[in-house]
């Protein structure tokens, strides 16, 4: 990885389009904010090295470093990454009952965490209107309230950042896959820093095929729903072509091509659909209400998951093949379409002094391109 | 008691060229006195205030100068004299009832006086405002020195009554501001009664209703008055000459130039070949007077501050009169002699007469003054031009530094006129992005606030002061109100006109002399427009970014009020909320990630870094003790304990 300050952050990220307000960069310098889904540049800062460069998922990310470290493997090929199992699963009895966007695998799962002890807390999103909003739970009764999906970036990385400066030593993250890898780089201790703190202690992915610019998407809603009502979104399967909105007493429903101009550009370049730096990834099985896919990725999740098997938080049993099948074509879509697009900008593998967004080694590279 | 009523004829003062218009006011019996604050004027009211319970004087801080004329002219009808004082842009803001009063014509003796600002000094525009005296028809006299300040004051106050017109008295910052000798004379007895009179018919100037029409005729009265003006003017006592009866160049000059001249011509040992006739009645220019005096000199420099006002006054003369002056070389700012900008001084006036006689002038040795630049490069400290320590606009602009740029959709702030004008500088963290006349950013903010037609999409908010908001900035957040702009206004209320010295004005519970008066309040106006109103503390560092924030979000005209004393005003003075303390285990140094955001970016000179030990500290004897740099180290090393007394 090539590690540059500010600057090189600012004009290779920020203003090209890149940045999706993951919030790597934010709290850990009074220089560099999130609001409303976008990243704000405080003051100029002169450091030509600095941890904002460093943890941001969208400047010279070298996909085979941070893979080597997490899985002791170069990246890979696959559509969905690194991982060791992949099962369907829902929340079991142990857990507190909450409205679930699918079936509540992540918030059984840092509820059995918090239970056992193996967290102090877990950041996670809630909703404030339209906006998501990250808390820091350390109580079930916090986690569940999260539960449900905001389909925007919520800078839950700045609140783990703020919740390590509280006192939580031991705090689980939830997060988008572009957070994910940042979540990577953070645990890499990329600069060398004596004393390091060792990062998250557990990852939670979220599968994502794209999230919404606030501001476009609020705009898009502002007259349709008032905004302190909303209770859930949700995007049922094709051929539906809606973005629902639940309140307490309706159903606003919005067409999907509308909200898909709320797309900000940086998604178009994002090649992970289902977070393949986290240490377990959730997302939903198309056409099965109620249900999660769950892959586990390391020893830590694959722990997490046993545990809260083992405590009655959740239960988990194979995946189908078929559904297996779609999950990887889908994944392996988004990734092709993202890696081509990358390659034919010029954004991959660069020589010199140009910025990289991405570093992976040719064979792979190929491999997903094919 | 002070010495301005001293009442000993002839007894002499070094005194400021203010005071000496003051000395001279007394001496006129002037019963009225109004004015807004504006540098380099704002002594003049306030010393009139100081000894208006002496001298049964009515004085009063007015809401702006426009209505500081009204409140004069107002006192002339009723047969009091009158003295209405301001700087140079005053002028602008008070010449739309000037150019009435012109018409009209006054009763009892009105005096205004505006003190102008070459060089811009402490003024963000150098115009000048003897143009307006061509411009309104009213008589335009220029104080020499600081005698003639006095003398010249008491004068204009007969003169005003001699034609029954309003005087207009220009003074600059180098007289204004600078002190001489004054001799005093005697003060008159304090009986006056005021009765407006308006039984006879409108064309009896002194007891008929006093209006501007039928326009033509009054107009044509106004001019017989200023011809009576230029007739008195031929044999004035401030018009002097000194010099040779035939001088090889003749300077023509007024107003502090006077000096620049008279030291120019003797720093070459011209004395006894150049002459000067210094004007003190700049328009309209005596021509007789004038005439005689081209005759004289085949060359004629003109020596002035700051446009060819006198210059192009007399090139007419000399045209209408070309066959009796004869042919006269002239020299000016009109071919480059002397510069068309700036302030002038004796080096300037030197080189230009020099140049003029064929002869070569350095003031200095070239290398005497490579030298003493370097020494200052090198030996002077640099010093930021920025808010005082513990100003609550660096606080204020710091919470919409914050807002804006975390908004992130290129917001910016139109600026006003006031300490807060620094905000487009560091200090300021650069968020003003336009600054103009009193009142104007809000104006400008509505403007801008009708564009989203045309794609326009950043967010604009207006800052001004309390002063600034009822001089000027109440009708244009009405107009923002009525049109439905989308703006932030943000009313900066730091108690007080702050940048001229605290006086107070209408927000303030305090009369011009410091007695009780009932305080307007500006919240409560704005609220009364029917928008959101919101107070914020702008110590409140966090909370007041989150409410900057939220209404940044919102559309329509919005109001916040930061609320916050400004450090030097009376009730803060010397006293520290906070005794601040940098722990300098806690403060990273250079090692801060932060790389130094307290002393690079933040800049509060009360808060330095001290290079011995790499940390930064507090200067206690210039901290005032807010407490803000508390809430913006990110290490928490600055810390903050009340002072409980």
């Amino acid at each position: 990885m090539n590690i540059r300050g500010q600057r090189e952050l600012k004009a290779d990220v920020i203003e090209r389009g890149m940045c999706i307000a993951c919030s790597a960069c934010a709290s850990i310098c009074p220089y560099l904010r999130t609001y409303r889904g976008k990243t704000a540049v405080l003051f100029p800062c002169d450091c030509r090295q600095g941890r904002c460069h460093a943890y941001c998922p969208k400047i010279d990310v070298d996909l085979d470093e941070c893979s080597q470290r997490m899985f002791g493997e170069a990246y890979s090929p696959t559509p969905i990454g690194s991982y060791r199992a992949i099962y369907e699963s829902r929340v079991c009895a142990a857990t507190p009952a909450s409205s679930f966007q699918a079936g509540g695998t992540v918030t059984s799962i840092l509820v059995s965490e918090l239970a056992r002890g193996s967290i102090d807390a877990a950041v996670c999103t809630g909703r404030n209107g339209i906006r998501p909003e990250p808390r820091i739970a350390s109580t079930a009764s916090e986690v569940t309230a999260c539960a449900g999906s905001t389909y925007a970036v919520s800078p839950v990385i700045e609140s783990y950042h703020k919740a390590k400066a509280q006192g939580y030593s031991r705090c689980a993250i939830t997060v988008l896959p572009c957070q994910a890898l940042s979540c990577a780089i953070i645990r890499s201790n990329p600069l060398d820093e004596p004393g390091y703190p060792v990062g998250p202690s557990l990852v939670v992915g979220l599968f994502c095929t794209w999230s919404l610019d606030l501001r476009q998407f609020q705009e898009l809603v502002r007259d349709r729903v008032d905004e302190d009502a909303i209770r859930k979104f949700d995007i049922p399967p094709p051929p539906a072509e809606r973005f629902e909105i639940h309140t307490g007493s309706e159903r606003i429903d919005i067409p999907l091509s509308d909200v898909r101009s709320c797309i900000p550009r940086a998604c178009e370049y994002c090649f992970d659909m289902t977070a393949e730096f986290a240490d377990l990834s959730a997302g939903l099985v198309e056409g099965r209400a109620g249900r999660n896919i769950l892959v586990v990725r390391t020893e830590r999740g694959e722990e997490a998951v046993k545990a809260a098997v083992e405590k009655g938080f959740l239960e988990v049993s194979p995946l189908e093949e078929s559904i297996q099948k779609g999950l990887f074509a889908a994944a392996a879509s988004k990734k092709r379409r993202a890696f081509s697009r990358c390659l034919s900008e010029g954004m991959i593998n660069c020589e010199g002094e140009t910025s990289s967004y991405l570093r992976v080694n040719s064979e792979t590279l190929n491999a997903i391109i094919i | 008691m002070s010495y301005l009523l001293d009442e000993r004829e002839g007894s002499e003062y070094l005194i400021m060229g203010n005071d000496a218009i003051v000395r001279g006011a007394l001496e006129a019996g002037v019963a009225v006195a109004s004015a807004y604050p504006g540098t380099p004027s704002s002594e003049i009211i306030e010393n009139l205030a100081g000894v208006s319970k002496e001298r049964g004087i009515y004085a009063e801080w007015s809401v702006n100068e426009k209505v500081a004329v009204e409140v004069a002219f107002a006192a002339s009808l009723a047969g009091l004299r009158s003295i209405c004082a301001m700087k140079q842009y005053g002028v602008n803001v008070a010449s739309d009832f000037l150019l009435h009063v012109a018409l009209s014509g006054t009763r009892g003796g009105m005096v205004l006086v505006h003190c102008d600002d070459p060089g811009a000094l402490s003024s963000i525009n150098e115009g000048e405002s003897r143009h307006f005296a061509r411009m309104l028809e009213l008589p335009l006299v220029e104080p020499g020195d600081f005698q003639e300040a006095k003398d010249m004051t008491a004068w204009t106050f007969e003169l005003s009554e001699e034609i029954g017109s309003c005087v207009m008295l220009r003074s600059v910052t180098r007289l204004s501001h600078a002190s001489g000798n004054v001799r005093f004379g005697p003060l008159p007895s304090i009986e006056r009664k005021a009765s407006f009179r308006f039984e006879a018919m409108p064309d009896d100037p002194r007891t008929g209703p006093v209006i501007t029409m039928p326009v033509v005729r009054r107009h044509e009265e106004l001019q017989r008055r200023l011809r009576r003006a230029a007739q008195i003017f031929e044999s004035s006592p401030f018009n002097t000459y000194t010099g040779p009866e035939s001088p090889e160049v003749c300077i023509i000059t007024s107003s502090a130039c006077n000096f620049y001249s008279r030291e120019a011509t003797a720093l070459l040992g011209l004395e006894d070949r150049v002459g000067i006739l210094k004007l003190g009645t700049t328009w309209p220019l005596p021509v007789g007077l004038v005439a005689r005096h081209l005759a004289r000199a085949p060359k004629v420099l003109f020596v002035e501050e700051v446009l060819p006002f006198i210059e192009e006054n007399v090139k007419v003369i000399a045209a209408e009169r070309a066959s009796e002056i004869g042919p006269t070389l002239f020299y000016g700012k009109n071919d480059g002699t002397i510069p068309m900008i700036g302030e002038l001084n004796p080096d300037i006036a030197a080189r230009a007469l020099a140049r003029v006689m064929g002869m070569k002038y350095e003031p200095l040795e070239a290398a005497y003054r490579t030298t003493a630049l370097r020494t200052a490069e090198e030996m002077a400290p640099p010093r930021d031009l920025t808010f005082c320590p513990g100003c609550p606009h660096r606080a204020s602009f710091w919470g919409l530094h914050h807002a804006l740029t975390l908004d992130n959709r290129r917001g910016f702030v139109c600026g006003d006129i006031g300490c807060y004008t620094l905000g487009f500088l560091p200090c300021g963290f650069n968020v003003m992005k336009t600054s103009h006349s009193m009142g104007s950013g809000i104006g400008i903010a509505s403007g801008f606030g009708k564009l989203k037609g045309f794609g326009f999409d950043q967010p604009v908010a207006a800052v001004c002061g309390d002063s600034t908001f009822f001089h000027a900035a109440i009708p244009a957040l009405i107009n923002a109100v009525h049109n439905q702009a989308d703006l932030l206004f943000v009313l900066l209320d730091n108690s007080g006109t702050a940048m001229t010295g605290f006086q107070p004005h209408p927000g303030l519970p305090l009369d011009a002399a410091g007695a009780a008066l009932p305080a307007v309040d500006a919240a409560s106006i704005c609220s009364a427009l029917g928008v959101p109103v919101v107070t914020a503390d702008p110590f409140n560092v966090e909370e007041t970014r989150e409410i900057l924030l939220d209404l940044l979000g919102r559309k329509g005209v919005r109001v916040i009020v930061m609320k916050q004393a400004c450090a030097l005003s009376p009730e803060k003075k010397g006293k520290k909320k906070f005794a601040m303390q940098v722990d300098a285990e806690a403060c990273r140094g250079a090692a801060c990630g932060c790389n130094r955001l307290c002393t690079r970016i933040f800049r509060c000179p009360g808060l330095v870094w001290n290079a011995s030990i790499e940390a930064a500290c507090i200067d206690e004897v210039i901290c005032a003790g807010c407490g803000v740099c508390a809430s913006i180290c990110p290490a928490g090393a600055i810390r903050r304990e009340e002072i409980t007394t």
